[in-house]
């Protein structure tokens, strides 16, 4: 690609950008080497990423109540965090989880483009994380493109056996980690340092090592370029409003090199071309280009732009923040007049409405009646009518319950058969059993009665639930 | 004459990869000059490349290390041979 024969002509770009001259975005054929500057966004991004490591890394080990605080139990079925257990059957406040997730995601980037991709994502953590190690072995970038090029020697092999065994190192306890949010961190610990993992967990573990090395060491920016769903999402999330680091044309341009001793031939724009905001773009791209799917949004030209200007003498904000209606020289809409984010908004609130119902009023046990339909009923010897019952109870309590079942109705004389049986629930469990009613025919007035089940813990009474259903007998005339 | 770097600099890498003599590395703050290597591009260009490829035009003749064209041919000459 660097063609040096090629004749140079002032104010050209140079031959160590001229590939970026000729591809908009670097497809994978080289590795991007970005510089680190320091400056406000890298040290936000600092935060945000420390802030994702920390929980992913240490919650698990999080203990309370002599139990993993957080802890996505898939073996016995259940959700644990702190107090809450949610069960399958509560599962429904997953999908709002999910929703509000979304919505978040689609809010934020509506009013401030793709800060997910820029702080937070994993995929950007990571490959920050394994980009700051190959700084540490291997040099800044420039000693970096020339390790790659240059022939293989001892010095070279070393430092590259390093990072590749410290990256490794990295995404074992990446695979590890993940695995501990969902069984138990000690018992993990322990099984994996006998070799005594379940062969699904061998699985989840090698699947984790060898992606994360892959995605973070080895694919970098080029998982956001043509892996990443959410990467081409999130752009068409942005309009008119959304703030994105953006260039300034009308300022910049025409971009020219600065020139002390005064011989300014042509209007010259504050651009003076010094290519570091494409230098320390993690994904590569030229910011002066335009918004592009390329940019993750991370604000790190800023940071180098800033440190350009401040030398310069030039006020900062080249590359700042800005939507583009500010940079069309357009009124700047405040957020309330952005009826998508508002509505993303409201999608939210009612999400975290349900979760909080849901959250309140888990209860600690259900009860479902299914009545019996072949037959609706029976008709006793004595002239009695029977009704059949499937009684459905999900104990969420952490210790088995023995029920006592009741019934209320408006019929005279309903009576409970062996009402004196009192089912075993298992803790966390469902548990079926069949109850029959039966009521004197006489005193039966229509079709279909209402009746009230009851079912009520004999060691806690506070532990009940309630259910509506009907009792049928044959027509009245 | 060789050339320095003044502090305005950015470091922004553009000139090393330009310099036909291997004289520009980068300090710790900003990039420096091997005055025993600099020989103004004399004998490889007609200008010196640096100069032209710096944004900040922070490249300017080293007082310290004043030298005619024909000591910078020589320069040049020497530098070839030991490279060789």
């Amino acid at each position: 690609m660097n063609d040096l024969s090629e004749q140079k002509q002032m104010g050209e770009v140079t031959t160590l950008y001229h590939d970026l001259k000729t591809w908009e975005l670097n497809p994978g054929d080289q590795t991007t080497h970005a510089k680190r500057m320091p400056g406000f966004f890298r040290t936000l991004k600092n935060y945000t990423q420390w802030g994702l490591w920390l929980p992913f890394f240490l919650l698990p080990y999080l203990r309370w109540n002599g139990q993993q605080a957080i802890l996505f139990d898939i073996q016995n079925r259940q959700f644990r965090c702190y107090n809450i257990t949610v069960l399958p059957q509560d599962i429904w406040m997953l999908s709002l989880v999910l929703l509000i997730a979304a919505m978040t995601l689609f809010a934020v980037t509506s009013v401030a483009s793709r800060v997910w991709c820029g702080y937070f994502c994993f995929q950007t953590a990571w490959t920050d994380w394994f980009t700051w190690l190959e700084e540490k072995i291997e040099g800044n970038p420039t000693a970096r493109r020339k390790l790659e090029q240059a022939p293989w020697s001892l010095g070279k092999l070393r430092k590259k056996i390093i990072k590749h065994a410290l990256w490794l190192l990295i995404a074992l306890l990446t695979g590890i980690s993940y695995s501990i949010w969902f069984v138990d961190a000690y018992d993990y610990w322990r099984d994996l340092l006998h070799f005594d993992l379940p062969t699904v967990g061998w699985v989840v573990l090698v699947l984790f090592i060898a992606g994360t090395y892959i995605l973070a060491g080895l694919m970098r920016e080029q998982t956001c370029f043509w892996l990443c769903p959410y990467a081409r999402l999130q752009g068409v999330m942005t309009d008119a409003q959304t703030i994105l680091p953006a260039y300034d044309t009308k300022r910049g341009e025409p971009r020219s090199k600065l020139r002390r001793n005064g011989e300014v031939v042509a209007p010259q724009g504050d651009c003076i071309d010094c290519f570091q905001c494409v230098q320390v773009c993690p994904t590569g791209v030229d910011i002066r280009e335009g918004q592009q799917f390329g940019c993750i949004t991370c604000g790190l030209c800023i940071d180098a732009c800033d440190a350009v200007m401040d030398k310069i003498d030039k006020p900062r904000g080249l590359i700042r923040y800005a939507s583009l209606d500010e940079l069309s020289g357009k009124p700047v809409k405040p957020l309330y007049k952005h009826p998508r984010t508002l509505v993303y908004l409201g999608i939210i609130l009612l999400a975290i409405g349900g979760i909080v119902y849901g959250l309140t009023h888990l209860g600690s046990m259900t009860l479902k009646v299914l009545p019996e339909r072949q037959p609706l009923f029976v008709q006793m010897s004595d002239g009695s009518i029977q009704n059949k019952y499937a009684f459905k109870v999900l104990n969420k309590t952490g210790q088995d319950l023995h029920v006592k079942v009741s019934a209320e109705s408006d019929i005279a004389g309903l009576v409970l058969i062996d009402a004196e049986r009192q089912p075993l629930t298992h803790q966390r469990r469902g548990t079926t059993f069949t109850v029959f009613l039966k009521a004197p025919g006489y005193n039966i007035t229509q079709a279909v009665t209402p009746v009230k089940f009851r079912v009520e813990a004999v060691e806690d009474p506070t532990v009940f639930a309630e259910y509506s259903s009907k009792f049928n007998a044959p027509p009245r005339r | 004459m060789a050339l320095m770097i003044t502090e305005e600099c950015i470091n922004c890498d553009v000139c090393e990869p330009e310099c036909p003599n291997g004289a520009l590395t980068q300090g710790d703050d900003i990039y420096i000059v091997d005055p025993a290597l600099c020989t103004e591009c004399v004998g490889h260009y007609a200008s010196p490349q640096c100069i032209e490829v710096c944004p900040v035009d922070c490249i300017v003749q080293d007082p310290a290390h004043v030298e005619s064209h024909d000591q910078l041919q020589t320069k040049f000459e020497s530098l070839l041979g030991s490279a060789a």
